[in-house]
């Protein structure tokens, strides 16, 4: 019906990202031009005509690689967010306050701590690890969710997550002071951070973004029909347990591999899904795919902003989008409660 | 003798110690609506659940065309069984005609789009609904009873063969009750065995071709409305004497309740001559 508008916002969106991905490797201490970056981005990888050196290696090996990493982040974030809202029915749901990111972010740092990031293996290993950290840390948050009743409420299940992450996040802390001095900071895990990460993990992440958003996208009509309630679901044919179980499979996956790059970055999930449903509507078939360009344009241009800020330093990514995912949160619970 | 849709055979259920259903047996034929009846608690609702396979018996089948619907993958289930459930729908903002092409859903190939049948079905069922012009509208805008229309469309969709409601006319006021009701008694043309569970025995009376009636868990009386809805029944299962006459129009029976009618006493109140006297049939 209107499937027209849904392309165009797909068009536009494809094309912010082309745009924002462009501006990500003009921007930084030694501004490029447009014609610049074009030429540098033109020439290759090994382009040797593309002006000087310098320009070649700023570009290919520090902000384009950094940029994309970003885009894909921002993509497993936004499309992880949809499944779970889509899924658990509950509108405050994303990989943050779910506790799949601080789960996924312990695992993680655990591995790179015990020698699992050793070579190239190691770059896919940890996302691996931290795939059944976040599903630990998912599984902790419905229990403790679900105390009582065997139903799990949408209130319940927002403080289990701040019981989880605090508890995980402690534990964080712990192991990473207590260790030597092979981990980055602290404060990457916690609050997220795109500075410094080794080109190659555009590589270790690609391959989990695409399997998730696949399976995904396979299930969005499944998350549509689920959306109307599980009865509901499975008197129209969804095999309903096992649905659900692949759906937030598929979710903490990308969350984990995104979270293995970049530490807990929040909100991402929570803000995107939902004002691209205003902007679209709810169908999952459009939205799965519309989330994931949006989370990856919103990161890319929070982590240019983490980045250009305070020339020559860098702030951690999830205080960006915290201060605008933060007040959106707030702004969802008030009108919840006002219903 | 035409084949039952669906076979009920002597099911029994219980959740914990309590005992919900005991020894529930009833069959539906293509073309044929069953009325279930009770009070709150009897096991209506259970009931729903056995048959549309969401919940296992512990005892006792239910069959589909000779199979158990646990049999059926709910996918296969789902384009025989349509089940409209109790509570309104509240989907995401989807709009009337989404909301309805979900009934394609157990029909659709994965990965797979609608096709041309899918959608011409939507549209034969929005216009017999009467819900056309309200198709680009945002469910969750609706008011209730067109909520409950939607629902009804939707599971129309899904061209079942046995299509079971759970309490269709709770949420609807008097008119909306009539047309739906008036709605499904047309959908009869197909040979569609149907199980609806009411509060309202007068309802059930005016559009049931049979009438289970549950008390406890267990079956009461199954047979006609002229059967079922006795006195003597309805005093047993309800702890209310009500009066019996019957519809000018149809001749099945109505029930009125009297004032007083709980208070201990005689059961048989005397009847003023001259009022609601039983008419025959025209």
């Amino acid at each position: 019906m209107k499937t027209g508008r849904i392309w165009a916002w797909g068009v536009v969106l494809a094309g912010a990202a082309a745009v924002s991905l462009a501006a990500s490797v003009a921007l930084g201490p030694v501004p490029l031009g447009p014609a610049m970056v074009w030429r540098a981005l033109a020439a290759g990888w090994s382009g040797g005509s593309a002006g000087p050196d310098w320009v070649r290696s700023v570009v290919w090996e520090i902000r384009l690689p950094r940029a994309v990493l970003a885009l894909l982040v921002g993509a497993s974030l936004g499309a992880a967010g949809t499944a779970y809202q889509g899924v658990l029915r509950n509108p405050l749901a994303d990989p943050f306050v779910l506790g799949v990111s601080s789960g996924a972010a312990l695992a993680a740092a655990g591995g790179i701590l015990f020698g699992g990031q050793i070579g190239f293996y190691g770059l896919f290993a940890v996302p691996v690890l931290a795939f059944f950290g976040g599903l630990l840390g998912l599984g902790a948050v419905f229990w403790l969710g679900a105390l009582g009743d065997g139903r799990m409420r949408n209130d319940t299940l927002i403080l289990a997550g701040v019981v989880v992450q605090s508890f995980f996040g402690a534990v964080l802390t712990l192991l990473i002071y207590t260790s030597s001095d092979r981990m980055p900071s602290v404060m990457l895990w916690l609050l997220g951070s795109l500075a410094n990460r080794d080109p190659r993990l555009v590589w270790s992440l690609s391959p989990y973004v695409l399997v998730g958003l696949t399976a995904l996208w396979a299930q969005a009509r499944n998350l549509n029909v689920l959306s109307l309630g599980e009865a509901e679901a499975a008197h129209l044919g969804v095999e309903v347990v096992r649905t659900r179980l692949m759906i937030l499979a598929a979710a903490s996956l990308m969350t984990a591999a995104a979270v293995s790059v970049s530490g807990i970055i929040g909100f991402v999930g929570l803000v995107v899904p939902h004002v691209l449903r205003l902007l679209t509507g709810p169908d999952h078939r459009t939205l799965v795919p519309l989330s994931a360009l949006g989370g990856g344009v919103f990161l890319l241009w929070a982590d240019n902003a983490a980045r250009t800020l305070i020339p020559g330093q860098e702030i951690p990514i999830g205080a960006i989008t915290a201060f605008f995912g933060a007040p959106f949160f707030a702004y969802l619970l008030r009108r919840r409660v006002a219903k | 003798m035409v084949q039952a849709a669906v076979e009920v055979d002597g099911i029994w259920k219980s959740y914990g110690e309590r005992q919900v259903l005991q020894n529930v047996s009833f069959s539906v034929s293509p073309g044929m609506v069953m009325g279930v009846i009770g009070p709150n608690g009897s096991g209506k609702s259970t009931l729903v659940r056995l048959l549309s396979g969401v919940d296992r018996p512990d005892r006792g089948t239910v069959l589909l065309d000779g199979l158990p619907v646990n049999a059926y993958p709910r996918r296969v289930l789902a384009r025989r069984m349509a089940v409209l459930p109790q509570t309104p729908l509240v989907p995401f903002a989807f709009s009337v005609y989404d909301t309805v092409m979900m009934g394609r859903h157990p029909h659709l190939k994965p990965l797979r789009g609608e096709t041309a049948r899918d959608r011409r079905v939507v549209e034969r069922i929005l216009a017999e609904t009467g819900l056309t012009e309200l198709a680009g509208m945002r469910v969750d805008r609706l008011s209730g009873g067109q909520r409950q229309l939607v629902a009804l469309a939707m599971v129309l969709t899904q061209e079942p063969d046995v299509l079971v409601l759970d309490e269709p006319t709770t949420f609807l006021d008097l008119g909306h009750q009539a047309r739906m009701l008036d709605f499904l008694r047309r959908q009869r043309v197909r040979p569609l065995a149907v199980v609806m569970v009411l509060h309202d025995l007068n309802l059930a009376a005016l559009y049931a071709d049979r009438i289970l009636l549950l008390n406890r868990g267990r079956v009461e009386a199954l047979g006609s409305a002229a059967d079922v809805l006795t006195e003597d029944h309805i005093d047993a299962v309800y702890g209310v004497r009500p009066l019996v006459v019957r519809h000018p129009d149809t001749g099945v029976p109505q029930i009125l309740l009297q004032p007083g009618g709980t208070e201990a006493g005689p059961a048989t109140s005397p009847r003023p001559a001259g009022h609601c006297l039983p008419v025959s049939p025209r």
